[in-house]
């Protein structure tokens, strides 16, 4: 019975707790949704600081855009190349080494006694000439006779040994002192016991002195003249007479000569000068001295005057070569440059080490017209007559001063006159020969690097830069006629590359006879339907900024940065006076050229492409086989957009190997559409686009996504009603974006 | 003679039944919130009129003196009895093996029928999962003819957890606008109290009567009274108060989230501090991250942060039964008495006032999306723009609008106990018993509930030393819920289990307990 009641309990409690609920595992999928805002309203303004399209903060945007006052956008990057200082285009001078000889010529004898001062070189006696009495005094009568032989006088010519006389004469002047007139006194000049002639002086009263002239062109001698041992007869004729004075003497009181000129002296010779003049020519090959008033002005240089060679037995106290064509400031005439040597650096005689003068050649301007260079040579000896009547010198009509004069390191600072043609690279030379230049040479090519548009280049194709020019600001202190034909190689994000090419029939077209064989890439010569050329303009002044604009009218310009250049690579050559007109060249040659970009904002599309392939890896969501998935999903997307372009977007979703997993919008469905701003006159924004677009994805989209390893975007990009448009950095768009998707997770 | 006591005894059982009844309909009577022994849970979780030794100081403390002829003057119990006892409007295992355990898809329509199910359509109806667990690791009851004492150590934790129906739908049916177009409440409160007791009962009998109305013998009145010192551990509640309304994009709108929320965190201790410290560097800006500040200490679960007092009082009224001849028969042969008992439990409140804080937050927020600025994406996140999107998540959403806390000192935080009144009836036949409790609480905390109860069971005692127990709740915290517990009780030493389980928990949720008696010694 006990145990009855025990299993009647037992049984109960049992029973009681089998009614109890106990929980089952848990198997159930539970469907929830996600239906959230995402992003709010956010306005983005097209250009600008923060929260823009175009962020201005950004590095490489920054100054890549300018906004006028209308609000106009343009991107607009500068670039100053650097082609430093073009010494190619200055004419080069090179004067060779001229040989300067200066011959002494005929020698200027003069003095021929020391005594000719005191007035007494030679005298014939009384007694001598007359035969009378020395005891005569004055009153006493004479009577008329003549001498009864000649009286050979013996003149002191000290300061004379020989002379081979070519021309001149000498004079004699005498003085009557014997105490009565003469009505004759007749001079046979000797050469030694040569007699050279005959002078008769006439009515030489008492106490008259007088002076004759005796030509040695005259004398018995044929050719030149030997004259040596000076000596004279003399015989007098007169007439009855009172002694006027005791009787004297016949005073020979000089002997000198006039206008005598000798090939060969030996004599104590008095001051010489002599001159020599000459030219020296240099090449026309680089620069010609058309005009007088041509000339080269010298920054640096030197007039080297060397080897200078003495061998005239005198020294040359003063020696002068003046240049009359190498002129100091201020170039006048009278500012020739004159190289003189005396005092310390007279030129000694017989020397035989030449002496030298380098002198410098800074801010002389050469005049040199039909390229040649006079010079004059001026020496004046010194007179031996000076020191002495002993130091007796033997000097010869052929003895001569020798010279090297040569202009040395020239650099020009100026140059005016006809600068031959020439092509000169613009570009750093690598190779420093001025041969070529190649454009894909980092160190030769200047480059401009527009980074800020690597992503848009790389991802769009076909929009038009309806206002697209690339301006070229430069200064240059060139005067002379000069072209600049020059590459421009566009390359674009993809690596893609193309030229700025000269239209047609402009004066930008790069003809067949220009020569453009510097400019190469990879060693290959540009073909000239790729090159383009500008002439440079002269300013007033080398501070003005001269400007040239290569635009759609006389370019490619619009297809050129239609395909989006992010870099642009620029070599060029100048093509200096191709007419061979005058002109003047400054050293350094400047030529600093500013390429300005600029794009305006200013454009048409239609359909143009925006392609761009982003790594998504979205292996995170949940697949067909996980436990959790995504059973469908939209975006709504609400704008306002103020942009005069529209969007029709495209996506591709791409596995691993690259293949298109699924796509949105599929097949017909409503495009994914942002419809751009309606816009008024001018091209901008008239009034702002509201709409939404919803990006839908089902099911079996959804399955595929957590596959999905990149996406790739295709957007067709349109402006308003495909006309051309204008950008304005306050056009913005608003955008609001919500997210609906539900989400199944299975739990079991 | 023999025949009206039998009749009056019937009257009075059926009385007893009937009013159990009575107030359970008219939900009159005590709740649940019961100190659980493996005798009482055994036999439905009431024991106002037969929980005896030293857990009568938290059932009823009169019950001190019951049972002093057969139990020895001394009782000692070392780890003297463990309870758990959970359950709750939120765990309706019915409803989830309904729905979501037959592998079906949890959509729109579905959902709205499980959580109406389970919450009802009322956005605001909060379902909760209530616990009380207990631990008596001493317990001292000695006995005298005239006076009982009993010193009773106890370490309690009561918590709930509650969510609304608004609540689960954000669970169950995500950010779905079409659900949300009208603001729904989204609530949740989280609260845990855990305190140590040392209560010092003390009963007596005031009233003895050899005879009642003829039937009665040998009554007895007993009243009983147990104050208890009150050492409060720790204290935390996260309170979750809001609405949330969903707008779905159109063609002439965004979608919109707009939360209109207030939170409240209430902690204490080293916890409050840690949380404080981080509060004043995010105040200041230094981003600090939550988890580098929030290192659990021991102290926080062992440390005494404040103390008070509270107590329990009873009566208990013993009638003999013996001369009721009618029930002298087989399996009710022996000592027949009956119990009525009253009580009024956990009287006072729990102290904290350690390092007590409140920090709090509140907002109407409005989510629109994130604000995209690309120069802070590109300057702050290298142009990431999900990072950004995480950032905005985390900071601005976050920490800035939900991580905005304000810092409130607080001079304590008292907690009420789950005070209920009881009331219980006892029949003892023999070795057969049958026990009655009603019972409601006075607000809803733990498994207190102000929904009344009913508590009914029977035990028989084999060879008087093993007790097979079966019990009923209905009413209280959760759906009704069997009961039943044995063991070996012996003169000297007592060793006894029981559970509770529910056995349909849709309308209230389901109830699960447990009890050990622990190791009781009797000399």
């Amino acid at each position: 019975m006990k145990q009855i009641k025990y299993l009647l309990y037992s049984f109960g409690a049992i029973l009681l707790f089998a009614q109890c609920e106990t929980p089952e595992s848990p198997n159930f999928t539970l469907s929830s949704s996600v239906d959230s805002p995402v992003i709010a309203n956010s306005s983005f303004q097209f250009y600008g600081g923060s929260n823009a399209l175009i962020d201005t903060t950004n590095a490489d945007l920054n100054n890549l855009f300018q906004v006028d006052s209308e609000n106009f956008i343009t991107l607009s990057q500068e670039e100053s190349f650097d082609f430093g200082d073009i010494e190619d285009a200055v004419p080069g001078i090179q004067v060779a080494p001229t040989a300067i000889e200066t011959e002494v010529g005929q020698i200027r004898l003069s003095s021929f006694s020391s005594q000719n001062g005191d007035g007494n070189v030679g005298s014939a006696g009384f007694e001598d000439l007359t035969g009378e009495s020395p005891f005569l005094q004055q009153g006493n009568p004479i009577p008329g006779a003549s001498s009864p032989v000649p009286v050979n006088v013996d003149l002191n010519t000290d300061y004379f040994v020989s002379a081979q006389v070519k021309d001149g004469a000498i004079l004699f002047t005498l003085r009557n002192n014997l105490g009565f007139d003469l009505d004759e006194l007749t001079l046979e000049l000797y050469s030694g016991n040569t007699s050279l002639g005959v002078v008769t002086f006439a009515n030489l009263t008492h106490e008259s002195t007088q002076t004759e002239r005796f030509d040695l062109t005259d004398s018995n001698q044929a050719g030149d003249v030997d004259l040596r041992d000076i000596n004279v007869d003399i015989e007098i004729s007169w007439t009855t007479q009172t002694m006027k004075d005791d009787p004297g003497d016949i005073i020979v009181k000089s002997v000198e000569g006039e206008n005598l000129v000798a090939s060969e002296v030996e004599a104590v010779v008095p001051q010489q000068d002599f001159r020599a003049s000459g030219i020296t020519s240099f090449s026309d090959e680089e620069f010609s001295f058309t005009d007088q008033e041509h000339y080269v002005e010298i920054k640096t240089g030197e007039l080297v005057i060397d080897q200078i060679i003495n061998s005239i037995d005198v020294d040359i106290e003063n020696l002068q070569i003046t240049f009359p064509g190498l002129r100091t400031p201020p170039y006048t005439e009278a500012d020739s440059l004159i190289i003189a040597f005396n005092g310390v650096d007279k030129i000694e005689r017989n020397t035989t080490s030449g002496a030298s003068r380098t002198v410098s050649l800074d801010d002389v301007r050469i005049y040199a017209s039909n390229n040649q260079i006079d010079y004059n040579v001026y020496a004046l000896t010194e007179d031996t007559q000076q020191s002495g009547s002993s130091d007796s010198r033997v000097i010869h009509e052929t003895d001569h001063l020798n010279a090297n004069v040569g202009l040395e390191n020239l650099t020009i600072r100026e140059a005016f006159g006809v600068i031959e043609n020439k092509q000169v690279l613009l570009n750093t030379d690598v190779a420093s020969d001025g041969a070529t230049a190649d454009i894909m040479s980092d160190i030769e090519a200047e480059v401009i690097e527009i980074d800020g548009i690597d992503d848009l280049s790389r991802r769009v194709q076909g929009i038009e830069f309806t206002r697209a020019s690339l301006g070229i600001l430069y200064q240059t202190n060139v005067e002379i006629p000069a072209t600049i034909i020059g590459a421009f190689l566009g390359i674009d994000a993809s690596g893609n590359h193309f030229y700025l090419s000269g239209a047609q029939g402009t004066e930008t077209e790069v003809l067949p006879e220009d020569p453009t064989e510097k400019l190469v890439i990879n060693g290959s010569p540009i073909p000239k339907e790729n090159l383009i050329k500008f002439d440079i303009q002269s300013g007033e002044s080398p501070d003005d900024v001269l400007s040239n604009t290569f635009n759609r009218d006389n370019s490619n310009i619009t297809e050129f940065f239609n395909r989006l250049p992010t870099s642009i690579r620029f070599i060029g050559v100048a093509n200096i006076n191709s007419d061979g007109a005058a002109g003047r060249i400054t050293n350094p040659v400047q030529f600093s050229p500013t390429l300005q970009v600029n794009i305006p904002l200013s454009l048409r599309a239609e359909q143009a492409t925006v392609t761009d392939t982003t790594s998504a890896n979205l292996e995170d969501l949940p697949g067909p086989e996980d436990d959790s998935m995504l059973e469908d999903g939209s975006i709504t997307i609400r704008y306002e957009n103020g942009i005069p372009l529209g969007i029709d977007l495209h996506l591709d979703f791409l596995n691993e190997e690259g293949n298109s997993l699924t796509t949105l919008p599929v097949g017909n469905e409503t495009p994914i559409e942002f419809k751009a701003a309606a816009i008024g006159s001018g091209g901008f924004t008239s009034e702002a686009t509201e709409d939404y677009t919803v990006i839908s994805l089902n099911r079996s989209q959804l399955d595929l996504l957590n596959q999905t390893k990149n996406i790739r975007l295709s957007a067709g990009l349109s402006s308003s009603e495909f006309r051309e448009v204008r950008i304005r950095d306050t056009d913005s768009v608003s955008i609001s974006l919500s997210g609906k998707f539900t989400i199944q997770n299975t739990i079991d | 003679m023999q025949l009206i006591k039998h009749k009056i005894f019937t009257l009075i059982t059926a009385g007893l039944v009937a009013l159990g009844f009575t107030v359970l309909q008219v939900n009159a009577v005590e709740a649940q919130s019961r100190h659980l022994t493996a005798q009482n849970i055994g036999l439905g979780g009431g024991g106002t009129a037969y929980q005896d030794l030293y857990h009568a100081n938290f059932v009823n403390p009169a019950n001190l003196m019951l049972n002093h002829s057969k139990r020895p003057a001394v009782t000692v119990g070392l780890a003297g009895g463990i309870y758990s006892n959970v359950g709750g409007s939120l765990m309706n295992i019915k409803t989830y093996n309904d729905y979501l355990t037959t592998g079906r898809v949890i959509d729109g329509g579905v959902a709205d029928n499980m959580l109406n199910q389970w919450f009802g359509s009322d956005s605001g109806n909060i379902r909760s999962m209530n616990m009380d667990v207990g631990v008596v690791p001493l317990g001292v009851a000695v006995r005298t003819p005239n006076w009982s004492i009993g010193i009773t150590s106890r370490a309690r934790v009561i918590g709930n957890s509650g969510y609304s129906r608004g609540f689960a739908d954000l669970i169950f049916r995500g950010l779905d606008s079409a659900h949300f177009t009208e603001a729904r409440a989204v609530n949740s409160t989280q609260e845990f109290l855990i305190y140590n007791e040392v209560s010092a009962g003390f009963a007596m009998t005031v009233l003895k009567r050899e005879n009642l109305f003829g039937f009665g013998n040998n009554v007895r009145l007993h009243v009983g009274a147990a104050p208890k010192l009150l050492m409060g551990i720790n204290y935390a509640r996260i309170s979750l108060d809001s609405s949330l309304q969903l707008q779905e994009a159109s063609s002439h709108s965004n979608a919109r989230v707009n939360h209109d929320f207030r939170y409240s965190i209430d902690v204490a201790g080293d916890l409050s501090d840690q949380l404080a410290e981080w509060n004043q560097l995010r105040q200041q800006q230094m981003d600090p991250k939550l988890g580098d500040h929030l290192n659990p200490t021991a102290g926080d679960f062992t440390g005494f942060k404040g103390t008070s007092v509270g107590f329990d009082v009873g009566t208990t009224l013993e009638i003999g039964l013996g001369q009721v001849s009618a029930f002298n028969l087989g399996v009710f042969k022996g000592e027949k008495q009956l119990r009525i008992g009253l009580s009024v439990t956990d009287l006072g409140s729990v102290t904290i006032d350690d390092r007590t804080r409140s920090f709090t937050a509140a907002e109407n927020f409005i989510w629109d999306g994130v604000h995209y600025d690309s120069e802070t994406v590109n300057q702050q996140f290298d142009g990431d723009d999900n990072a950004y999107f995480e950032s905005v998540l985390q900071d601005s959403v976050g920490s800035d609008i939900y991580g905005n806390l304000q810092t409130l000192e607080r001079s304590d935080f008292s907690k009420t106990l789950p005070t209920m009144i009881n009331f219980g009836g006892h029949l003892l036949l023999g070795k057969f018993s049958v026990m009655l409790d009603v019972g409601k609480g006075f607000e809803n905390w733990g498994t207190n509930s102000t929904r009344s109860h009913l508590a009914a069971g029977t035990e028989y005692r084999f060879f008087n030393r093993i007790p097979l127990r079966v019990g009923y709740r209905t009413g209280g915290h959760s759906s009704s819920t069997y009961h039943a517990g044995t063991g070996l009780e012996f003169r000297n030493f007592e060793f006894s289990a029981g559970v509770a389980a529910s056995p349909n928990s849709q309308n209230y949720g389901s109830g699960l307990g447990a009890a050990w008696s622990g190791l009781v010694v009797h000399f």
